[in-house]
């Protein structure tokens, strides 16, 4: 992972040409909503990736990076909107330039050109999840289990484990399918020779028999054993058995059709109605479930309805329902993964026993059509071939439901289907062709012989094809499955591992934010198949999903929490580079400080980039060192972009303004300053503001008690210290009480209750020079407020929060003023 | 099986699974040795697997000058 120095946005989204400073650290960038703080994220994404999930990802019909990120009023030219990014890369120490262009979001410019660079950026482009906002927070933490699943094997980059585990199923299932189709098809070649031997059961000493009788009217000597190679022909003159190279042999054909015709007479076989049965009532389970699974697109969706069924009506379409018909309606059309796999089982038995009879049938089928065809004159066989086109659709039914569950309508026609009798005119083709076979010319015991050793030779050589091919493929199966056995076990092994080291790091990082009120907190990970269950404690009164009892604040943290885990084991000590997009907006004030000594404390070596609404979080994230750069927006504009606001920048900026006699613009820039800065002050000093259930404050409604309570601070800091008795101390806190009071009164915040004339309202009516003196009474006040060490700057804050005050003091120690009497 | 030529593609976790399931089919000793090398060989190239790749590897070892 890379860490960003500098970052150069034109005429991107909302923004029109904006330079940030990172230096390689953490970075701030704060400004209400709609001031472009986005703008930015999206900007480094698109620059590292070629894409902006704010355009592409879910929701976003009709948005596009080439036609919606260059800015508006270049949306016609996408080759002036560019995100250039310098930096460095930790593991390999080399800087880099990397360039993206909406022109060609595909292509990127590296410099320098280097292998191990584009694989980094290649990396980035495939995974995204460095940039983290609270939408996608909301998926780690209150998303259905199987949806979470995905996204953090994504996140993981485990997506590889999941797509070989499928590729191995796939496989195992081919074996397993191919192992029962050379099961068929050597069933089915025994019962050939059973039919040509005219025996009841495939023994070998009856083989043996069967042949050795045929042999001795050919006055053959007997075959003594029945080997793999055993040739029952041994011994017959080749010219003899090659006149009879032909497909009808009138006693081989007689048995044949004798045994097709028995089997018709006898009727369909109990076992295979009874299978036949069984596939479907099963099959058409399938159905209705792939049916509500469609309709609810996913199984979540049905028990989510589940839940939402609180009156009597269908709480989607309100149709009447009584509440508890409805909860049955859908409990019975979800089908468990469990109860699927065992059904699965079943039916796989089922299916093959009626496959096993459909290739018996349709075998003797083709031998009647091979027999009228060799008939002189030949028995026309049209309607044998419509029966068998049936039967063999009916087989390819079956076998493609085998390989693809979800082909389940065809499936069921052909075990509904009664294929068993052929029609009456099948059936008087089959007469026909049995007639015909009866009355050619009778043959002598010695060509029957002849005959049926020939066919039987061939039929014998066929099952012991059909055996080999059978035990070859029932071994391959063995090891596929044996394969997939051991892949999952280890997959599921390896990633409950994971499971419990990310929610052991998620549990510790969650405690250390709200150590103070859930220091027993545990989080876990459950994995199971196609699903991830994430359950937290509560209090101690158990488990639960997230979104169960917790607030949104504390949502919010545990999403910070399990996505810094992810990724910490994840990257590792690549975890180099994140950018946090206004992902915590709903913590609460208390715990905030906790987050930023998380960040700094376990990611030392991550670059955060953090955005936020919120200017005291801002502040926080300075007071306790989290960022050393920042960067704040002060309002935006579809000409110009954001506005910039920099604590360096501001005074000359008023400055500026008062030199071109702008009185009422630099009055609109004080003003707007010291209601950002006196925001964060009160916060930090914990001044006594009328509460406003709006949140909106002006600066009247701050300034005026921040001054007054900083007075106070002092006050407490001297009384504290002639009680400590120390009296250095008390003189610096008496000269800088001093100092204060002097400080405020030249800005007149006192006065502005009581003297219309000096309030704020009015400086945009002050001349320059009047004007001059306000500010720079302001900003004199505002270097009083801060840590006095040039490396520090940093505004006082009182110390604890919450309690009773025990010390003001700024972030570097070098300003630590006791407020304990 | 060099791991280090491929860890740039294989991530760690992915990684290990691989590495504790081949450990697995060596010790057992109804699949053979060869089999197993030749599906570690596939494994590791870090392309998308296909259900034939698999039955060459495993039962259908190209034989010598087959083209």
């Amino acid at each position: 992972m890379i860490r960003v120095k500098t970052l150069h946005i034109e005429n991107f989204r909302g923004i029109r040409e904006i330079n940030l400073d990172l230096a390689g650290n953490n970075y701030g960038i704060c400004g209400p909503n709609g001031t472009g703080k986005s703008g930015v994220v999206d900007a480094i994404e698109f620059c590292l990736t070629g894409d902006v999930t704010r355009l592409s990802g879910q929701g976003t019909a009709g948005l596009s990076v080439k036609n919606h990120a260059p800015h508006v009023d270049q949306r016609t030219h996408p080759e002036k909107a560019n995100v250039i990014i310098t930096g460095d890369i930790p593991s390999l120490g080399k800087p880099f330039t990397i360039h993206r262009s909406v022109k060609n979001p595909k292509k990127v410019e590296i410099k320098p050109t280097d292998a191990a660079l584009k694989d980094i950026v290649a990396n980035l482009e495939t995974h995204p999840e460095f940039t983290l906002s609270r939408r996608e927070i909301v998926k780690y933490i209150i998303t259905p289990p199987g949806q979470r699943s995905v996204d953090v094997q994504t996140l993981l980059r485990l997506d590889h484990i999941e797509r070989t585990r499928k590729t191995f199923t796939t496989f195992s299932n081919k074996c397993r399918i191919e192992a029962e189709e050379a099961e068929r098809n050597r069933i089915n070649a025994g019962l050939d020779l059973k039919t040509a031997l005219k025996i009841d059961k495939l023994d070998r000493a009856l083989v043996l028999e069967k042949v050795n009788e045929k042999r001795q009217i050919l006055g053959l000597p007997v075959l003594t054993e029945l080997t793999k190679g055993a040739s029952f022909k041994i011994g017959v003159a080749a010219s003899q058995d090659s006149d009879k190279k032909t497909t009808l042999r009138k006693v081989v054909a007689q048995a044949d059709l004798s045994a097709l015709q028995t089997a018709l007479q006898d009727g369909e076989p109990p076992t295979l109605d009874d299978n036949s049965h069984a596939a479907k009532t099963v099959l058409e389970k399938l159905r209705d479930d792939e049916q509500s699974l469609t309709l609810a697109r996913r199984y979540g969706f049905i028990k989510m309805g589940l839940d939402l069924v609180t009156e009597d009506a269908c709480p989607l379409c309100d149709t009447p329902w009584k509440a508890n018909d409805l909860r049955e309606h859908l409990s019975q059309k979800i089908l468990s993964a469990e109860e699927i796999e065992k059904l699965l089982g079943q039916l796989r038995i089922n299916i093959n026993t009626v496959l096993e009879a459909l290739t018996n049938r349709i075998q003797a089928i083709v031998r009647v059509i091979q027999y009228s065809k060799s008939l002189e004159p030949p028995v026309p066989h049209t309607e044998i071939d419509t029966y068998i086109k049936g039967l063999r659709d009916a087989e390819t039914a079956l076998k493609d439901f085998l390989e693809d569950h979800s082909q389940v309508g065809p499936a069921i026609t052909a075990v509904t289907e009664s294929w068993w009798f052929p029609s009456a005119p099948q059936q008087a083709r089959i007469n026909e062709c049995q007639t015909a076979v009866n009355n050619l010319p009778d043959t002598s015991t010695v060509d029957d012989a002849r005959d049926i050793l020939s066919v039987a030779q061939d039929r014998y050589e066929r099952l012991l094809q059909a055996t080999r091919e059978k035990k070859e493929r029932k071994a391959q199966s063995t090891i596929a499955q044996k394969v997939l056995d051991h892949y999952n076990a280890t997959a599921t092994g390896v990633l409950e591992s994971v499971f419990d080291k990310v929610a052991k790091d998620f549990s510790t990082y969650y405690r250390a934010i709200n150590h103070d009120d859930e220091e027993k907190f545990v989080g876990t990970l459950t994995s199971e198949p196609a699903k991830l269950s994430f359950d937290v404690d509560f209090y101690g009164r158990g488990l639960f999903p997230p979104g169960a009892y917790h607030s949104e604040g504390h949502q919010d943290a545990m999403g910070l929490c399990l996505y810094l885990a992810l990724m910490k084991h994840t990257l590792g000590d690549k975890f180099t580079f994140a950018v946090l997009d206004d992902v915590l907006m709903s913590v609460d004030t208390g715990h905030r400080r906790e987050v930023c000594r998380l960040l700094k404390k376990e990611f030392p070596n991550t670059q955060f980039i953090l955005t936020t609404h919120d200017r005291v979080w801002l502040q926080y994230m300075k007071t306790e060192n989290l960022i050393s750069g920042s960067q704040s927006f002060g309002g935006w504009t579809v000409d110009s972009g954001p506005r910039v606001w920099d604590d360096h920048d501001i005074w000359s900026e008023i400055q500026n303004e008062l030199d071109k006699d702008d009185v009422a613009k630099a009055a609109w820039l004080l003003r707007r300053y010291l209601e950002y800065t006196s925001f964060i002050l009160a916060d930090n000093l914990r001044a006594r503001i009328e509460f406003r259930g709006d949140g909106h404050y002006d600066l009247g409604d701050l300034m005026p008690h921040v001054l007054k309570r900083w007075r106070k601070l002092l006050e407490d800091g001297e009384k504290s210290a002639i009680k400590w008795k120390l009296e250095e101390e008390k003189a610096t806190l008496s000269e800088m009480l001093v100092t204060a009071k002097e400080l405020i009164a030249k800005t007149n915040t006192e006065q502005w209750a009581i003297n219309p004339s000096v309030h704020f309202n009015e400086w945009a009516n002050l001349q320059a020079h009047e004007f001059q003196e306000v500010v720079d009474a302001f900003k004199i006040l505002l270097e009083h407020l801060r840590c006095e060490n040039p490396a520090c700057m940093s505004y006082l804050y009182v110390s604890p929060r919450k309690g009773k005050p025990e010390e003001l003091r700024c972030n570097c120690s070098t300003t630590a003023i006791n407020l304990k009497t | 099986m060099s791991k280090e030529k491929y860890q740039i593609v294989i991530p760690p976790t992915v990684l290990q699974v691989m590495e504790e399931f081949f450990a697995v089919m060596r010790a057992d000793p109804d699949i053979p040795d060869n089999a197993i090398s030749r599906l570690e060989t596939l494994l590791f190239k870090g392309t998308a697997l296909k259900p034939d790749d698999i039955k060459t590897a495993l039962f259908e070892p190209p034989t010598e000058g087959e083209i």
